[in-house]
């Protein structure tokens, strides 16, 4: 059952995205109750494939496009490109994430389509913005990440190690956020004015924002901050301290307290820590005597004796296994079951709680598409083609597989290509 | 001269909001067009150090606050509060991260104001959430990111050493950011349906959602992910490495067979235990280590020259600080603003939203504390000077009695 009330209920959204960037934005509009209908190229998105696997849907995929109608088009071939035109009427937001220049010259930009439908949004995200020096150069997550500064701050000061920033595909995370942002503001504006605009995010912008007090700090001291590490560069006594038996989160903000509690409140009477100025410019020094007094307990025994007794901000380091069993996780509904031909898989739930009288979003999400699963439907029900029009536009579909799955995968080796398919899908698939 | 045409033009928020996470929230909304008035208590934002001007750790201040008015109430007070429910009936937004079940002991939870203004949108951004076992913890950015399994994989796997995600305080942004992107969606709803909307998030959640592509791998039988360090766990190619001046970022295309021809290292295509993706996947040590040797070879820039500029593979340096100041796309971008406060220059990164109709009007810098308070209880709510006088003499005296947190 799909969600039948949100905020964006009776927006429609043509979803031209692959990969990870754009999926993550526009599953943002579905859970918010948009129709989102995800227009793939005959072969469908590479992402599809890949293991492990939710029925016959990689765990990429499925992470990335639950909610969303599947729609095939070839908007190469005439009759495509119609169809997506006629859609572009019927709908409120195009959003793609091609490289810059590319929707010009497939003749999908905003100056095209708002010429079909003066109240469309246009919402792109690129590697480094529309226009520029480096807008012509391909750029994927951990690039953006590189240019954006936030890799000399994400790592490791004692090893000296650059690290993924946290672990996870921030950049294209941000971008598909800050795109939706985006669109929602227009759509905003727009319902109020009647007028369609183009939105754009990309991903060095969105990160070099993330670092806003970073840089704020550099502009002011001239002084690069280096690679981060355990430790924060503005308070005293914050960051992940090691324990007994393993590590613990610690934010101790009400700091005199906190260093009563941990049994060297005598240091409050020594100028080096008698301010929480004094204490952050001594910070180095405080640090030392924290980083012994967390040895001598175990992680739980703290997080009782610190949180649980004393109301000071400190936590565990949950792994994924605690994680889906946290109570707290569980009681907020994060982690919720979805059925996908027949088979259960679980998933992170929706981050929007919004509600009114009654409640704001109604309804189940529902799973990823199967590759076109959508496409008569929509040709039909939104379009009224006529069967024999719609069965022209499939048999364009089917034609265009070989020629753009070639081009697409632009793999030459041959007869392996049917063995390797499946592992060079899996390894971009794991793309984080 | 303040922001004119952005979308959120019309729009007015009460912030409420102290620190990081709902700061930088309503400075997106500032950024969009929305006039901000921050309401701070008589002490001021947390982060002001009790300081009535923006200086010791000023960087904080200026860097979350653009954009915003400053009024200074003690809403504990009687004229206090009024002034602030006055103020929710001439608004649409009232944003704040409180702990969970503070707004409703002063009066600022979404029940109580809508019987105020029943058109209002109440946002409060909590450590785990309003309700359930935790919510009375006390929750900072590291602490959610401990909670939410982040931890488990922002690391080094050779240490074994988990390292702050990305250096940044990633979940207080993006509490702030899923706050302010539910106070679109429900402005959005309220033009359809004439009615407010209470729309809460919290540090948890959020940083939970951000994983949604590893769990979706964990629930999928994929086991824990471990601290992913800097490489790709399937893909040999991709990731951070080190040459021989610094480090370079490569997303190989599918095939990667081009970026190892272009290294120089032809012959592995020859040889059959590296001349495919598979084969080089089963002998990935041996194949890294000949990779990262021939890494060393070059510097970043020839690297990138070859691979991105010669060869389109999608390649790019590791920049630092001074790198981004004299980037041309970040220039070309606008990231890098210069502002003025007081009569000092400053530079600041910019917004990052970007229309074809763009946003008209400069930011204005960080207000001081309590800066525009008269202004708005006599040009918004047109009080007298005379209780504008009364509230002032509350605060002053609420101040003396407030523990402020430079002396904590």
């Amino acid at each position: 059952m799909s969600i039948t009330k949100g905020p964006l209920t009776g927006i429609r959204v043509l979803d031209l995205t692959q990969a990870h960037a754009g999926p993550f934005g526009t599953m943002l509009l579905g859970d918010l109750g948009a129709e989102v209908i995800k227009l793939e190229p005959p072969p469908g998105e590479l992402l599809r494939l890949g293991d492990p696997k939710v029925a016959i849907s990689s765990y990429y995929f499925t992470g990335l496009n639950r909610n969303k109608k599947g729609m095939v088009l070839d908007l190469k071939h005439e009759l495509g490109k119609q169809a997506f035109l006629d859609l572009v009427k019927k709908s409120d937001i195009v959003y793609s994430n091609y490289r810059a220049g590319v929707p010009e010259r497939l003749g999908i930009d905003f100056e095209s389509l708002s010429k079909v439908n003066p109240r469309i949004i246009c919402c792109d995200i690129t590697g480094y913005g529309n226009t520029g020096p480096y807008s012509g150069y391909p750029a994927f997550d951990i690039i953006g990440c590189g240019h954006s500064g936030i890799l000399s701050l994400s790592g490791d000061p004692e090893t000296g190690k650059n690290l993924i920033p946290g672990g996870i595909a921030m950049a294209d995370m941000m971008g598909g956020i800050f795109g939706t942002m985006s669109v929602l503001s227009a759509l905003f504006k727009r319902n109020r004015d009647g007028k369609g605009m183009k939105v754009s995010a990309n991903l060095l912008d969105s990160l070099l924002v993330m670092q806003q007090v970073m840089f704020q700090n550099y502009y002011l001291t001239n002084n690069k901050p280096g690679l981060q590490g355990r430790r924060h560069l503005l308070t005293a006594g914050y960051g992940i301290y090691d324990t007994k038996d393993g590590v613990i989160t610690l934010a101790s903000v009400r700091h005199a307290k906190a260093m009563r509690a941990l049994g060297i409140g005598h240091l409050l009477e020594d100028d080096k820590f008698k301010t929480r100025t004094d204490r952050i410019i001594n910070r180095d020094e405080l640090d030392k005597y924290l980083e012994d007094i967390f040895l001598t307990k175990t992680s739980d025994e703290w997080i009782k004796y610190l949180r649980d007794e004393n109301d000071i901000p400190c936590g565990p380091v949950l792994n994924y296994e605690d994680v889906i069993n946290d109570p707290q996780i569980i009681h907020n509904k994060m982690i919720i079951e979805m059925e996908l031909r027949g088979e259960k898989y679980k998933t992170i739930g929706s981050i929007f709680k919004l509600r009114d009288k009654e409640s704001k979003i109604c309804g189940d999400p529902d799973p990823p598409p199967d590759l076109g699963q959508h496409t008569v439907e929509i040709l039909k029900n939104i379009l009224h083609y006529p069967d024999d029009k719609i069965k022209q536009i499939l048999k364009e579909n089917d034609d265009s597989i070989p020629e753009l799955k070639k081009r697409l995968m632009n793999m030459d080796i041959g007869d392996q290509i049917d063995d390797l398919k499946e592992t060079v899908m899996e390894a971009a698939g794991a793309t984080k | 001269m303040a922001i004119t045409n952005g979308p959120l033009s019309g729009i007015r928020v009460i912030d409420m909001s102290q620190a990081h996470a709902g700061p930088f929230g309503s400075m997106l909304l500032g950024d969009l067009g929305a006039e901000i008035i921050k309401l701070e208590p008589p002490t001021g934002d947390l982060i002001r150090f009790g300081d009535p001007n923006v200086t010791t750790f000023n960087y904080y201040v200026l860097s979350l606050n653009r954009n915003k008015k400053s009024i200074i109430l003690d809403i504990t007070s009687e004229l206090g509060k009024k002034a602030f429910y006055d103020i929710v009936k001439k608004s649409d937004v009232v944003y704040s991260n409180f702990r969970a079940g503070v707004p409703k002991r002063q009066g600022s939870d979404y029940e109580t104001l809508k019987k105020i203004n029943p058109d209002i949108i109440r946002c409060n951004i909590s450590g785990y959430g309003e309700t359930g076992p935790y919510e009375a913890y006390p929750a900072y950015d590291i602490i959610a990111c401990g909670h939410s399994g982040l931890l488990s994989i922002s690391g080094d796997p050779e240490t074994n050493k988990a390292v702050i995600p990305g250096g940044i305080a990633f979940a207080d942004m993006m509490g702030g950011i899923f706050g302010a992107l539910s106070i679109l969606s429900a402005l959005i709803s309220r033009d359809k349906d004439k009615t407010g909307v209470e729309a809460n998030v919290n540090l948890l959640d959020s940083l939970v959602f951000m994983q949604k592509v590893m769990f979706q791998h964990f629930f999928t039988g994929g086991g824990e992910p471990g601290f992913q360090g800097n490489r790709h766990t399937i893909l040999p190619t991709y990731g951070i490495f080190p040459t021989k001046d610094g480090n370079i970022t490569i997303a190989p295309p599918t095939n990667d067979n081009l970026l190892i021809d272009v290294m120089g290292l032809g012959w592995m295509l020859k040889d059959s235990k590296f001349d495919n993706v598979v084969s080089r996947v089963i002998n990935r040590p041996e194949f890294t280590e000949i990779f990262e040797k021939k890494m060393l070879e070059k510097t970043t820039n020839e690297w990138v020259k070859i691979f991105r500029d010669e060869n389109d593979i999608p390649s790019g340096p590791v920049l630092d600080y001074d790198d981004i100041a004299s980037d041309p796309q970040v220039a070309h971008n606008e990231m890098v603003k210069e502002m003025e406060l007081k009569g000092e220059k400053y530079k600041t990164i910019g917004s990052v939203f970007k229309f074809s109709d763009p946003v008209k009007g400069e930011a204005e810098p960080a207000p001081d504390l309590g800066q525009h308070t008269s202004e708005i209880l006599k040009n918004l709510l047109g009080y007298s000077d005379e209780i504008i006088e009364k509230i002032k003499i509350e605060s002053d005296a609420a101040k003396s009695k407030m523990k402020s947190y430079k002396e904590e």
